[in-house]
């Protein structure tokens, strides 16, 4: 291909070279994501075919003999026990398999609730392998367990993306414009990454969501109808949980109660469940319930079986938010990439059509390019976003404090992550007190604006101009330029022109006035294509002593000059 | 060996906005390709990931080995080639064949100074 291109005159050539080294190195640091990824898959399809299998197996009826739960050692203590025959082609068999995983439970509620459906002397239906009729199991465990199958999909994204990203760029140079030009067409493929990806995250929240957080609240609702109850502690004490990241506890109460003049069962406290750090709060509540005490407990007057110690709140709600972060991340970057594909959609044929003025020569007034409430909301949000997940862990670190065993990583780890969020703090803050600020408006006498003509422009300041110190406008023209490195997008920009429209100290010649200044022939007019663009503006400044400053950008559009 | 070149008429590679484009695309090739084109396009170069914008092409049903194509592009008021710190924006006629594949392109400045518009950067406050 014989194609001459202009010396280099930047910085940085086109597509900034990146040497082979970094991109080997970031292309191992990727592989281990698609390694995680494809191993997880592969292990969780198996776990999903082999549950799956279950279902081809034949339906036949059983006669359960007997059912019981049995306490054994281990995290899962409480194991149920079924007896059961059924009748295959004329020939007996009996079994005890109820489904193909083990039967254990860590709390007695969730033995109790799995073993109501196999109440001794009676039928139930039961599947028998055709293939190999002695094996059978009551019951097939739930095809759920595929929904997890996104999970390891969005470390194959990550990891195959991002190697794919790193070394197509490259790949690039070499072709000629042309077949460039049906590349960039389909840089919208990237979009359609993203989006999957966002569709991932937000999938995965809303699946953890649900379970986590919507069940536990709608239960602590409808347990405020359950009915008071005696309950009587068999058992009581604080359990430990040992991972990788520390200990943590929970509280294990086994208590028993007669209901409608039957016996039962319960060791639910509470309807968030779970474990976590912080020994002593849970000791006090595991002391309030010695063995042989006697409390209310509240019991579900539709499933007797079902009851619990605390029906309100606790803190371990706070963990909810977690799903949260993937819902909100799904959803960002799904609307992220929808609005990216529909501006390289619009910019994809070149439009020149002006922002703010256009085939309209008459007076203008100016809006900003992005408006305070929308900074105010857009900062409110982010912080909300972050320091709710923050939050989370900073509880963790505040309860390993009282407990007196500090997690110290746990603290130094938080201790960027809670300073942006003080800043996140700060800046709505901020954002909020602009709210007040006198208001500038700039309206442009003649819409339509080419190089070589003039900018006529009138102010007229809303509010209270004496709060200003000093207040300026002016022009100033732009270069624009975003490139990816990695799957991260930059934009780099830099200033061609700079021209002060007007400037005072004085309230009196703040509050409106008008200002002429001439567009240079010799600049380059707006300019906007996918990656890169020439933007002009108007730049309001108004300096507010002890409080948040005037800074308002006006996107205009100057089109090339109207005679040569 | 493929040779393919372009010339532009009076030697010009500098016009106005709205000026005519003409020229010739000559080609010299082992085999006939299956289809030939000259494209009037613009792209950008430097920091950003680069954009291009085919503006107007010609093609030539059954171009045979070798032969010449006369061309006449009506160039459009904008965009101006212009040279900044972080882009570049540069216009060219791009000679295209397909199958076998080659290519070979020159570049022309539109601008109404009939020179690259030079971006300088301004120092910041």
């Amino acid at each position: 291909m014989h194609f001459r291109f202009s010396t280099a005159r930047h910085s940085s050539g086109p597509n900034e070279e990146r040497g082979m080294l970094g991109k080997i190195g970031i292309s191992l640091f990727l592989s281990l994501f698609l390694a995680a990824g494809l191993f997880f898959f592969y292990m969780l399809s198996l776990e999903v075919l082999d549950r799956a299998a279950v279902y081809q197996w034949d339906k036949s009826e059983c006669f359960v003999h007997s059912s019981s739960i049995e306490e054994q050692s281990g995290d899962n203590p409480y194991l149920i026990r079924v007896l059961y025959s059924y009748r295959y082609q004329g020939v007996r068999y009996e079994n005890t398999q109820i489904s193909k995983e083990e039967p254990s439970y860590d709390k007695y509620t969730r033995a109790s609730k799995a073993l109501a459906p196999y109440k001794q002397d009676t039928p139930v239906d039961c599947y028998v392998n055709p293939e190999a009729p002695s094996e059978a199991v009551l019951s097939r465990d739930g095809l759920w367990i595929a929904f997890f199958l996104l999970l390891p999909l969005v470390f194959i994204g990550v990891g195959g993306g991002g190697i794919y990203g790193v070394w197509s760029a490259s790949s690039d140079t070499g072709k000629s414009r042309g077949a460039k030009r049906a590349t960039s067409r389909d840089a919208s493929s990237g979009s359609n990454t993203v989006r999957i990806i966002g569709a991932i995250f937000f999938l995965v929240g809303v699946g953890i969501f649900y379970p986590f957080v919507v069940v536990p609240l709608w239960n602590i609702y409808d347990a405020q109808s359950w009915v008071p109850t005696e309950c009587t502690v068999i058992s009581s004490y604080v359990k430990s949980h040992d991972s990788d990241d520390g200990t943590t506890y929970s509280v294990e109460i086994l208590y028993r109660y007669m209901f409608n003049g039957e016996n039962y069962k319960s060791d639910r406290y509470e309807f968030f469940g779970g474990s976590s750090s912080g020994y002593d709060g849970k000791k006090q509540i595991v002391k309030q319930h010695p063995r042989g005490k006697t409390f209310t407990c509240y019991v579900d007057p539709d499933t007797p079986s079902e009851a619990v110690i605390h029906r309100g709140l606790s803190w371990m709600a706070l963990l909810g938010l977690l799903p949260l972060f993937f819902i909100g991340f799904g959803l960002l970057m799904m609307t992220i990439s929808k609005k990216s594909e529909k501006k390289k959609k619009s910019l994809n044929a070149f439009s020149s059509i002006p922002r703010e003025s256009g085939v309209s020569a008459g007076p203008l007034e100016l809006k900003p390019a992005s408006s305070r409430m929308t900074k105010l909301f857009g900062i409110t949000f982010a912080a909300l976003f972050w320091n709710g997940i923050v939050s989370v862990f900073l509880y963790e670190v505040w309860e390993s404090w009282n407990s007196g065993s500090l997690n110290i990583f746990l603290t130094v780890f938080l201790i960027p992550f809670v300073l942006i969020g003080i800043a996140l703090l700060f800046g709505i803050l901020h954002s909020f007190l602009s709210l007040f600020n006198p208001l500038p408006i700039i309206t442009l006498e003649n819409g339509k604006l080419v190089l070589g003509g003039e900018i006529k422009l009138r102010w007229q300041i809303q509010g209270k101009a004496e709060r200003l110190a000093h207040f300026s406008i002016r022009l100033e023209g732009g270069e624009e330029a975003t490139y990816t490195r990695g799957t991260d997008t930059y934009t780099a920009k830099s200033t061609f022109y700079r021209q002060t429209l007007y400037e005072t100290s004085r309230v009196r010649e703040m509050v409106r006035g008008e200002a002429t200044v001439q567009i240079p022939k010799d600049a380059m007019h707006t300019f906007a294509s996918s990656n890169n663009k020439i933007v002009w503006k108007i730049v309001v400044v108004g300096d507010i002593p002890k409080w948040p400053d005037i800074n308002r950008e006006h996107i205009i559009s100057i089109g090339p000059m109207e005679e040569v | 060996m493929n040779k393919l070149s372009i010339s532009f008429e009076d030697g010009k590679s500098s016009y106005l906005p709205g000026e005519i484009v003409r020229g010739r695309g000559e080609w010299f090739l082992q085999e006939a390709p299956k289809e030939l084109e000259v494209t009037l396009f613009w792209y950008t170069s430097g920091k950003g990931t680069e954009d291009v914008e085919v503006v107007d092409s010609l093609s030539h049903p059954n171009p045979g080995a070798h032969g010449e194509m006369p061309f006449s592009f009506q160039l459009p008021k904008e965009p101006y080639s212009f040279s900044g710190t972080y882009i570049t924006l540069s216009w060219a006629v791009e000679l295209l064949v397909h199958d076998p594949d080659d290519s070979h392109t020159e570049e022309i400045i539109l601008s109404p100074t009939l020179n690259e518009i030079l971006l300088h950067e301004v120092p910041k406050f």
